[in-house]
């Protein structure tokens, strides 16, 4: 294991990036529950971890980070059996540039320095993903429960579109796809990518997997992930970082042993080991 | 390093430079439709099959082309994983107009405008199976405009000089003319029309793969036997007119978006053969029975020379 080694949270704007950070804060200054990576020293500023962690212990939405915030690079100095000693540094990235990188089609020079020094990413994106949903197969639906279709379906010719295409109509799939090809573009080594489902809470009931909901839910991720394997090893955890929808669930949440708050589905396995997913992107499984 | 997408962003030494004055950004590639020029990262660096869609107005060009992405949207295709696009935005904006978000009420494609840069839309594939191999992919839909001025000019039919590349040439028939009485003849001149015009004005490589497809075959179908009857004739007297010209010619009935109904799953099928066809590269042969060159095998070193290569042109072109 290297001294230091750097990894990147990206993810769409409210994806859940910063809420994890400051789960994963709580729990390593916390260091009375079991996980695979623990808080070494404490050291550096770490104003802007206390201030995210007071507003995810008081179970009150955690502050955003927008382009208005500065990236805020976060150093943590861990241990963990297998890992040794490390500095982990981790800059707390906001969404936006990341959309706006999509629709813009530029990084800024820190960004871009930030992917070729990567040596994993947690990929986040919040179940709410926005499919894309086809005419075609709407009609298809409706067809198979016995409803009439609109007059002409199935016709492929030339018609006005009521509402002009945007960047922004991207499907979330199309969107990550975008942001992993710029981040491939960057680095010159192979990859760990963590696909971090966030809100885990809100589909864990589905009783799927966290892999087999993101090959439902995002098959053209999910493709571009198992395609580029030779350059790429992915993983997919569920994460619920917060614990519940706030404000909706403050009071039962605020109830709890806060270490239990937090979920992490990998598999099988169902813990509450934030470390999970930083540790199987240091190599571990 | 990634070969699913070729990079355009600045160099290490323009970044930090970047980075000393706090500004600058990173371009990073476009993501729509390509220029030829742009399609060079890709040629460059990786065999590459180029598929041109040909076809009158309304044949189901573009149809075709996003009916092809917006199956890969939904899973493996045609026993390839999507290995990522150099024109996903490309691809996002033609299937738009198939989207509930577009606000429309029935599937439709936007109408191509016409222009005289040819237009391609890139697939990086992973075969599923077998050796796993990659596979970089172009397809070509120009506006119908374009090729009924081939049709009319062989001049300006000596303009697609992108044909001269094609490892197919797929001629799409307007299954929906072909079902309509007053159209079906003129649905099957518009297609011979423009193969004649491509094989008169020597623009079909030779070895290239070339195919009449019948679009729309639910149209077909839906409009009886006399339109099936009549597409059985059509391609016989397509069979009359080019088989000695194009002995390896190929005939194919397709429905790339069909409307609800029990045949649905035959029709994508048939597009999944049809695509697993034209996506797998097949060594031309040229006029003298020789091989056409073929980018080496080791694609990973080629990509250096070949990107090195494309980035020089790039950089003397500014």
């Amino acid at each position: 294991m290297s001294d230091s080694t750097n990894l990147l949270f990206v993810g769409l704007s409210q994806s859940g990036k910063t809420t994890y950070l400051a789960a994963l804060w709580h729990v390593l200054e916390d260091q009375s529950s079991a996980t695979k990576l623990k808080l070494k020293q404490l050291s550096g500023d770490r104003t802007y971890l206390n201030l995210i962690v007071e507003a995810w212990r008081a179970c009150v939405p955690v502050p955003r980070t927008t382009l208005q915030t500065d990236d805020t690079m976060v150093a943590l100095h861990l241990e963990g059996d297998g890992f040794g000693e490390f500095t982990l540094s981790v800059p707390d990235l906001g969404g936006e540039a990341f959309d706006q990188q999509i629709e813009h089609r530029k990084m800024s020079a820190a960004h871009a320095a930030l992917f070729r020094q990567a040596n994993g990413v947690l990929l986040f994106v919040h179940p709410d993903v926005k499919k894309g949903t086809q005419i075609s197969d709407q009609d298809q639906i409706t067809a198979s429960i016995g409803g009439a279709t609109e007059a002409g379906s199935g016709a492929s010719g030339h018609a006005a579109v009521p509402v002009p295409w945007k960047v922004e109509m991207l499907p979330t799939q199309a969107k990550l796809v975008e942001l992993l090809q710029f981040l491939l573009d960057l680095v010159d080594h192979r990859l760990r990518v963590a696909v971090v489902v966030s809100a885990w809470d809100l589909v864990a009931d589905l009783g799927q997997t966290p892999l087999k909901y993101v090959s439902g839910r995002m098959p053209l991720l999910r493709q571009f992930l198992d395609a580029n394997d030779d350059i790429v090893d992915h993983a997919v955890f569920g994460v619920s970082a917060q614990g519940g929808a706030i404000p909706d669930d403050k009071s039962k949440l605020l109830e709890l042993d806060s270490l239990k708050r937090i979920r992490v589905c990998h598999g099988s396995e169902d813990d509450h080991d934030i470390t999970k997913p930083l540790a199987w992107l240091l190599g571990g499984k | 390093m990634a070969e699913a997408a070729p990079t355009v962003a600045a160099p290490e030494e323009d970044v930090a430079a970047d980075q000393a004055e706090g500004q600058a950004n990173v371009d990073l590639f476009a993501g729509y439709e390509m220029s030829a020029v742009d399609t060079e990262d890709i040629t460059l660096r990786w065999p590459t099959q180029l598929i041109v869609f040909a076809g009158a107005e309304g044949s189901g060009k573009t149809t075709m082309l996003a009916a092809l992405y917006e199956h890969l949207g939904r899973g493996s295709f045609a026993g390839f994983d999507f290995a990522g696009s150099r024109s996903l935005l490309g691809f996002e904006k033609t299937c738009h107009a198939n989207r509930v978000i577009s606000g429309g009420t029935r599937p439709t494609t936007e109408r191509t405008i016409p222009s005289d840069e040819a237009a391609y839309y890139h697939l990086a594939l992973r075969e599923r199976a077998g050796e796993r191999r990659r596979r970089q992919v172009l397809l070509s839909s120009l506006s119908g405009e374009l090729y009924r001025w081939a049709r009319n000019s062989r001049e300006e039919c000596e303009k697609l000089t992108f044909l001269n590349r094609a490892n197919a040439i797929v001629v799409l028939v307007d299954g929906e003319k072909l079902a309509s009485l007053e159209q079906r003849v003129n649905a099957h001149a518009d297609a011979a029309g423009i193969l004649d015009a491509f094989l008169d004005a020597k623009m079909v490589p030779s070895g290239a793969h070339v195919e009449f497809v019948f679009s729309k075959l639910d149209r077909i179908r839906a409009a009886g036997e006399s339109a099936l009857a009549f597409l059985k004739q059509t391609q016989e007297k397509l069979e009359t007119k080019f088989r000695a010209r194009v002995p390896q010619l190929v005939f194919r009935e397709l429905a790339a978006r069909p409307g609800p109904s029990s045949e649905e799953e035959e029709l994508s099928n048939g597009l999944a053969t049809a695509f697993a066809t034209w996506a797998v590269l097949q060594a031309r042969v040229t006029g003298d029975g020789g091989q056409v060159p073929q980018p080496p095998s080791d694609a990973r070193e080629f990509s250096k020379f070949g990107w090195r290569r494309a980035e020089e042109g790039r950089r003397a072109k500014q």
